[in-house]
């Protein structure tokens, strides 16, 4: 006989293909009828809040933690719990049990009466005064520094414009500073058809709907080749649980305050000030090579959001002399969350943190 | 005697909608970077994005006309609120520089774990 294709593997497979079948059925009806799965898994306090910056404290889960405390910053258009999806797939968790104080700035959805907060209220106060409040509740005048995408952005300016300031390392996960390498955002929002002042003047704040439907656009198919894959894997709970709790994320995109909106897309997109140099807030010029102290820059191998050409340049401009890049497979959110985030970015991390955390 | 391996096709399938995935998305990100879709796109976001803002306040005046609090008038009430808060917070501020105590927000203060912790030796 030259082959042994046995029956009982062709009855096994369709017998797995059959139940597959039957519990996409029963499952998707429940999927339909549930609640989306609940996120943010560790502990923690609400420490300080004002209008739409929140500062949150986690409780500590080691016995004896690093002398540094870490401060998060998450992108302005994003939820926090991002970094906190549930136990064992969290990033907050992971830094807690490896011994680190964590704490994390992140935002509440703009209202309209704070359509006016542009980019120096972020740097010049929301940052600053976290910075004091994790100080004052961690008894440390040190601070590590670590920022997730678009407060990546925001840090690097604050650190550049503070240079003798508390933040002893720093950490950037997916920050662009060349904004005319952003690809299909650099397009829509080109200066010669994108009209910013009327949205802004018009709408106040800018909905989460317009920042939804621009990431959906850089990868136009993949909403709906990602709803076929939920169906062929609804019989997976744990699966289906995963993704729910991401479009969740996804779809829980916040509105921008209509100034800062405006500032980013001037000034950044626009003007590309962080390679031009020319990024003034509140009269001084933003220069990120004042940033001295240790940095390392994450950048994600398949980022199809902030691509390389738009992160790559950061390592180059910090004037740190311990500084170092390092680039892992992953996309823009996979970088931080997920499973390959735990093989790869979080032990890489801890790793550098270490040393620089006594 | 040699194995010959069962082909699966639900596994052919997911290979093909990744595929697809990936030439449908390469081919319709080349049509969106052109100038032409960038002018049409923004042009339709702003314009879409008006018209949803005209109908909210026709809305508005409807639920005015009904002596009920439009959505926006809520969330400026919300927004108030939370004004209101912020001041507090600025004037706790002012008296714990004052009285010399915490103005981080009060909570159970659990004892905290010792800042002692050292990298783990390789």
């Amino acid at each position: 006989m030259s082959s042994a294709i046995d029956d009982t593997t062709i009855a096994a497979r369709v017998t797995a293909t059959v139940d597959r079948a039957i519990q996409r059925n029963i499952k998707g009806l429940e999927y339909f009828g549930s609640a989306a799965p609940a996120v943010g898994a560790s502990a923690r306090d609400l420490i300080h809040a004002r209008g739409t910056m929140l500062l949150y404290h986690y409780r500590p889960l080691a016995e004896e933690i690093y002398r540094i405390p870490i401060l998060l910053v998450m992108a302005t258009s994003s939820r926090g719990y991002i970094l906190d999806l549930a136990p064992g797939q969290s990033f907050v968790e992971y830094l807690l049990k490896r011994g680190y104080d964590v704490y994390m700035l992140d935002w509440a959805p703009p209202t309209q009466a704070e359509k006016s907060l542009n980019l120096a209220t972020y740097v010049d106060d929301f940052i600053p005064d976290c910075i004091a409040k994790v100080q004052e509740d961690s008894g440390e005048t040190d601070v590590t520094l670590a920022a997730y995408c678009m407060g990546g952005v925001l840090s690097a300016i604050y650190m550049a414009l503070n240079p003798d300031g508390p933040v002893v390392n720093f950490v950037t996960f997916t920050t662009p500073v060349n904004w005319h390498g952003m690809g299909l955002f650099s397009s829509f929002s080109d200066k010669r058809w994108f009209d910013v002042d009327r949205l802004v003047d018009t709408l106040g704040n800018v909905p989460p709907e317009v920042i939804v439907a621009s990431f959906d656009m850089l990868r136009p198919v993949s909403r709906i080749a990602g709803n076929i894959r939920l169906w062929d894997n609804m019989w997976n709970d744990e699966a289906v649980t995963a993704f729910r709790r991401l479009e969740r994320w996804g779809n829980d995109t916040l509105p921008l305050a209509g100034e800062y909106f405006r500032d980013t897309t001037k000034k950044l997109m626009w003007d590309n000030g962080l390679i031009e140099k020319t990024l003034d807030i509140s009269g001084r010029i933003v220069d990120l090579e004042k940033i001295t102290v240790p940095f390392l820059h994450v950048v994600a191998e398949h980022d199809h959001i902030v691509q390389s050409e738009a992160s790559s340049p950061l390592i180059k401009m910090v004037g740190s002399a311990d500084k170092e890049e390092v680039i892992l497979k992953g996309g823009h959110v996979s970088l931080v969350a997920g499973a390959n985030a735990q093989k790869r970015l979080w032990p890489r991390l801890d790793q550098w943190l270490q040393e620089r955390s006594v | 005697m040699s194995e010959v391996k069962l082909p699966d096709p639900a596994a052919m399938l997911r290979d093909m909608l990744g595929q697809w995935e990936k030439a449908s998305n390469e081919a319709m990100t080349q049509i969106m970077a052109t100038n032409e879709f960038g002018r049409a796109m923004s042009q339709m976001t702003t314009v879409s994005l008006e018209a949803k803002n005209a109908i909210s306040e026709v809305f508005g005046k409807v639920l005015t006309g009904m002596n009920l609090p439009s959505r926006a008038e809520m969330l400026t009430i919300a927004g108030q609120i939370r004004d209101v808060d912020a001041r507090l917070d600025r004037i706790e501020g002012m008296l714990a520089k004052l009285t010399g105590t915490s103005t981080v927000t009060e909570r159970p203060r659990a004892p905290r774990p010792p800042r002692t912790r050292k990298p783990a030796k390789p």
